[in-house]
């Protein structure tokens, strides 16, 4: 049964199926988090969040929509309230400078295992890493991110422009210390 | 746009094929950009294999628990006057009348009265989270309004001037969500849904409310839809939503 299949049953009611959806996208939606976060324990409660938001949202699911795309919209504004709620940053406001705080060996166990371009990734400005994450890991269109950032489609192209273009200048960096 | 920024719209999939014609036949004359195109794919591939992570087991057991304590709201909030009139008349053969119309008026008043407090409750929650002027506030104030046990205009009241003019899209949606869920007047729904889709500027929001008034087969919303039809201030999208919603009314 495909995604929307899925989602469209629950919506009738059938609550246990989605059990499944959560089974389909709980690593992908707590791997979303935790490289926007790098929090374990906030990860965890914000993917729990955002199948919490299903449940009670779940008549506003068009039969028409892409769950994917659905559930990283409800994921985004997920972190962007908690984020308001504690009155932190959760944009361009935090500079890369002050995320380096956020590089620390036993913050989170993956970053111990954390590949060249994930350290440089973690480096990006929180709204750069983000479009990238939806651009180059969850392969999204510029039309699906522009719907799920709620920005036009021609900002997301500058974001990904950006966002490339800071993290290649991050890995060059990286690889002229190595030298 | 820079062929850099070309570039990358080329790898990933996102320029007009006329335009991908030209990168793809620059690539193959020039040896440096095809170098930087390698370098791209190179990391776009790093990227794309970055490995899914292992969520923790307590977040399983969460998750499980919540939905198994999941109850729709309209079985846990709606008052069933009718099948306590059932067991009562059920009774009534076998006790005597005069008893148990004396049981069932104590029974229906004190029901009346837990869904008063209840509302209470609901209303004094929702006035401390909204005085807060949070949007994670609102969002948690509308979702109090859920628990309401009854459609109550105060609340409505509320709801609809949130979705009418929160400056918080997320605050805008989730009243309107709510406000599907709770309000029982179609009327006043058409009317508001109606007039906030006049003012409204975001596309999601626009679209939201054309799906909205299309559920509630607002025929008064028609003209409306015709002027955003018509209007070229508005997105494709909206614009499509908005010829698909007169299709369906018609």
């Amino acid at each position: 049964m495909t995604d929307e299949q899925l989602m469209i049953l629950v919506k009738k009611g059938q609550i246990e199926l989605l059990g499944q959806l959560y089974e389909r996208y709980k690593r992908v939606l707590y791997s979303y988090f935790i490289r926007l976060t790098t929090d374990q324990q906030l990860s965890q409660d914000l993917t729990q969040n955002v199948f919490e938001r299903v449940l009670r949202y779940k008549q506003s699911f068009k039969d028409d929509m892409n769950v994917k795309n659905w559930l990283f919209q409800i994921a985004r504004n997920v972190r962007a309230d908690h984020f308001r709620s504690k009155k932190l940053p959760i944009d361009d406001e935090i500079e890369i400078q002050e995320l380096a705080h956020l590089i620390q060996p036993n913050k989170v166990d993956y970053q111990e295992q954390m590949s060249k371009v994930e350290y440089a990734l973690q480096l990006l400005k929180p709204s750069y890493k983000e479009i990238l994450l939806l651009s180059w890991y969850e392969k999204l269109s510029y039309q699906d991110i522009a719907e799920t950032l709620e920005i036009s489609e021609s900002n997301v192209k500058v974001r990904v422009h950006r966002a490339i273009g800071q993290l290649r200048t991050i890995l060059k960096k990286k690889s002229y210390e190595h030298q | 746009m820079s062929i850099n920024n070309k570039l990358i719209d080329f790898v990933n999939g996102e320029l007009p094929i006329e335009e991908a014609q030209v990168i793809s036949k620059q690539l193959q004359e020039d040896d440096l950009l095809m170098a930087e195109f390698e370098e791209l794919i190179q990391i776009q591939e790093e990227v794309a294999e970055l490995p899914l992570l292992e969520v923790p087991s307590a977040m399983d057991a969460t998750f499980y628990k919540m939905l198994s304590e999941y109850k729709p709201k309209k079985e846990t909030k709606v008052v069933r006057l009718v099948p306590n009139w059932l067991k009562v008349a059920a009774v009534i053969g076998l006790v005597g009348i005069g008893v148990i119309i004396g049981l069932q008026l104590n029974n229906q008043n004190s029901q009346i009265a837990k869904v008063e407090d209840s509302l209470l409750e609901t209303k004094a929650e929702m006035a401390s989270l909204m005085a807060k002027g949070l949007t994670s506030s609102k969002i948690k104030a509308i979702n109090v309004s859920l628990n309401a046990p009854r459609a109550d205009q105060e609340v409505i009241n509320i709801l609809v001037n949130l979705l009418k003019n929160d400056e918080s899209t997320n605050v805008r949606l989730n009243a309107l969500e709510a406000l599907l869920e709770i309000a029982t007047s179609e009327d006043l729904l058409q009317k508001e849904f109606t007039e906030a889709l006049r003012y409204e500027k975001k596309p999601v929001m626009q679209i939201s409310l054309i799906h909205a008034l299309v559920q509630l087969n607002a025929q008064g919303a028609l003209p409306l839809f015709k002027d955003i039809i018509e209007d070229e201030n508005h997105i494709d999208k909206v614009k499509d939503e908005a010829r698909l919603g007169q299709i369906k009314m018609l």
